[in-house]
């Protein structure tokens, strides 16, 4: 719609995502929390009963836990970076996207910890870390940077949501709750748009911004630290820092784009989430798509050819199709292939087609970090004798799979949340171009 | 008509059944109560005297290994049933004794270990040898308060290993001699079957084996990639278990023949579990770190200033 819509009219025209809850999200929240509760069965089994609920064991001792928190803060990273870079470039196409992005990257952010916590054996001694932290360790690097992390995002959300918040307290025509408004005055921090204010907005939000993209990179090859810093076949590798980087903002941006089009179709956000939007992200997906194929197949053919003996075991495991070939196979026919072809096709380059590539590649991502961490614990370094097969051998538990739904049921009722709070196309955006209109 | 004259008596019969039940249940413990009871009318007789605890009752098992230079170790073991399962006794004091024709003589005294055993090492070249040529030892458990006494004995001839090691270029040879010394000389013990261990750090690790020809003698191969202690040292042992009449046979040597191997504690630089981290990993850490939530001061100072111009 309207390149000179007014701040106000652009309020008026998302007030009821923010005023009201339909019966269907209701609905919606209802069968989220149903999912939510599940998992609370689950884990109180696993409290009760102990890890010998999951399916990890001796050997296996990582499973969906943390193939879901890899998952997870890989996507909250991309958040982040998509964010940060949108703004410093000032990319004028970036307004429904940023907003998206920085709740998906407080979304992500929490969740995917969370499974840290459900993967060790005594999470109430979580505090360890910090009471007794070992420098040397790059699994306190990642609790450090995490933790790190996730203050950083929360702040530049909240740069971004004052002006909006402001907005909101003073839109009288808006039908919200007094409690509602007081909160958004609140955390408005008094905002009046005065030179001063705006000014210091303005600087602190691309201070951040500049912080968070190289943070992002920094805390996002921490991650692959754990895994590369260990002497474990499929781990040990160099490239593991920037391949994991480039996963993760592939993973996000995938996540975007299946976000904006369950947006665009819940609220009827055509005039403001564009087929421009869904072209611009399927471009940025297909370059980083054919970046995560270069590093893809160096990573592979450098394993493959070395030939080392552990690597090989390994190596033999993905391409075997009685093993995990079929799903590598497809894992990276769907994250690497699928989103360069619909992207490339320019009949194909619709929101719908995009979407799905999208969706197809979030999901090969889920199952590509999978392959990741179970097929290099069920290759012991020590050859095992007399060793049960489920200890060697992982399978994920119903507690294992209903804590996974219930951690994704949660982080889409964070989303649902955020989003009867805050108005998914930032109306302050249009404050600027009412003036200009003006003048 | 005869129906019609029982059915009242079944009727009253069944309105007694309650009651009746209703009474055996009542009578049945006071009954056995009173069984329990001494009569009224019965003297009270005497407490009985408590008896004893009955004691647990045990068995000792004595084992004896031959080394060279006529040193004898004795080893009891000594056990109980308890539950039905034999379970091996620790802390208990044992007597060992060299049981002659006539008398016997007490060797020494030792406590059972952890795993039930009280060993004694003692030389054996003046315990004289019973009519039949036999050295007999026999040990003994005097009892407890848990307990019962219990002993065992053990008869062996004289026998010995005599081991030479043999190094050359390419192989790490033990040449052994098993033979039963005599007033007429050494006679060759054949067939036996002889074990070859290397103590390890915890336990001892089966490195060859094999079996005396008629002249005694057996060559046994020793693989030349051990680890030995820090000098390279390895404690070789040559072991014949339990062999007709001369029971255990041991001959132990020591030969630089293992790699050397440090077992001192060195802190590791880059392990995980060393005390402290490099210097350059806390400077890298600190400036990231300072760098980032600096930035973040800068952040919330700015906001306040929002706030405060608001």
């Amino acid at each position: 719609m309207k390149a000179s819509i007014s701040a106000t009219e652009h309020l008026k025209y998302f007030a009821p995502q923010i005023e009201k809850v339909s019966k269907s999200t209701k609905a919606w929240i209802v069968f989220l929390l149903m999912l939510i509760a599940l998992g609370g069965v689950a884990l109180y089994q696993q409290i009760a009963y102990g890890h010998i609920v999951t399916g990890m064991r001796d050997n296996v001792v990582w499973g969906l836990f943390i193939v879901n928190f890899i998952f997870l803060i890989g996507i909250s990273y991309a958040g982040a970076i998509l964010s940060g870079l949108l703004y410093i470039f000032n990319v004028q196409w970036r307004r429904p996207i940023v907003r998206i992005s920085g709740l998906l990257t407080i979304a992500a952010g929490l969740i995917g910890p969370i499974f840290i916590l459900l993967c060790i054996g005594r999470f109430d001694r979580m505090y360890y870390l910090f009471l007794y932290p070992r420098l040397q360790s790059p699994i306190i690097w990642d609790v450090m940077a995490i933790c790190t992390y996730l203050v950083g995002a929360v702040l530049y959300l909240y740069l971004t949501l004052i002006r909006d918040f402001s907005l909101y307290s003073d839109a009288e025509f808006l039908n919200i709750p007094n409690w509602k408004r007081k909160l958004y005055k609140t955390l408005s921090l008094g905002y009046r748009g005065t030179e001063k204010q705006k000014s210091q907005l303005k600087s602190a939000t691309r201070l951040l911004a500049i912080v968070m993209v190289p943070l992002v990179v920094i805390i996002s090859s921490v991650l692959s630290w754990i895994f590369g810093m260990t002497l474990r076949p499929g781990w040990h590798s160099s490239i593991f820092g920037p391949y994991f980087v480039i996963a993760s903002i592939l993973t996000g941006v995938g996540v975007i784009i299946v976000i904006m089009w369950i947006f665009r179709r819940l609220y009827k956000l055509e005039d403001f989430l564009t087929d421009k939007h869904f072209t611009y992200m399927g471009f940025i997906m297909l370059v980083l798509a054919a970046g995560y194929g270069y590093f893809t197949f160096s990573e592979y053919l450098t394993g493959w050819f070395g030939s080392e003996k552990w690597d090989s075991e390994v190596m033999h495991k993905l391409f075997d199709p009685a093993q995990y070939g079929w799903w590598f196979l497809w894992s990276n026919l769907f994250a690497i292939v699928l989103p360069i072809l619909v992207v490339a096709i320019p009949r194909l380059r619709k929101p719908g087609p995009i979407t799905l590539a999208a969706a197809l590649m979030v999901l090969a991502m889920w199952v590509k970090r999978y392959l990741i961490v179970v097929p290099t614990l069920e290759t012991p370094l020590l050859p095992l004798q007399d060793t049960r097969t489920e200890y060697v051998h992982y399978a994920a538990t119903w507690q294992e799979w209903a804590l996974t739904v219930g951690g994704l049921a949660s982080f889409l009722l964070i989303f649902i949340i955020f989003s009867k709070i805050v108005t998914i196309v930032p109306s302050s955006d249009y404050i600027d171009d009412e003036k200009v209109a003006k003048n | 008509m005869i129906c019609f004259k029982i059915n009242p008596v079944l009727a009253s019969l069944s309105k007694m059944v309650p009651a009746m039940l209703l009474l055996l249940l009542w009578a049945a413990p006071v009954h056995l109560q009173a069984q329990d009871k001494p009569a009224a009318n019965e003297e009270t007789e005497e407490p009985a005297e408590e008896e004893e605890p009955s004691k647990i009752g045990s068995k000792m098992t004595l084992t004896v290994t031959q080394m060279p230079g006529d040193t004898v170790e004795l080893q009891a073991l000594l056990r109980a049933k308890i539950d039905k399962v034999w379970t091996t006794m620790p802390g208990k004091k044992v007597s060992f004794f060299a049981v002659g024709d006539e008398d016997e003589t007490a060797i020494g005294e030792m406590t059972t270990n952890a795993k039930g055993i009280a060993a004694l090492k003692f030389n054996a070249s003046t315990t004289p040898l019973n009519a039949a040529g036999y050295h007999a030892f026999a040990a003994r458990f005097g009892g407890d308060d848990e307990l019962d006494e219990s002993d065992g004995d053990a008869n062996i001839l004289k026998a010995k290993i005599e081991l030479t090691p043999v190094k050359e270029d390419s192989s790490l040879t033990i040449s052994l001699k098993v033979s039963a010394p005599s007033k007429d000389g050494d006679t060759p013990i054949a067939e036996a079957d002889v074990v070859v261990y290397v103590k390890r750090m915890v336990g001892r690790l089966k490195v060859g084996e094999g079996t005396t020809d008629e002249d005694g003698n057996v060559e046994i191969e020793i693989p030349m990639d051990l680890a030995g202690d820090e000098n390279g040292n390895l404690f070789i042992t040559a072991y014949i278990e339990d062999f007709e009449e001369y029971g255990n046979i041991a001959a132990t040597t020591v030969q630089p023949w293992g790699k050397p191997v440090s077992y001192k504690i060195e802190e590791l630089p880059q392990a995980l579990w060393s005390p402290h981290p490099p210097s350059w990993m806390v400077i890298t850490f600190f400036v990231l770190m300072a760098a980032v939530w600096g930035h973040y001061g800068i952040v919330v100072y700015k906001l306040s200033q929002i706030k405060r111009a608001g």
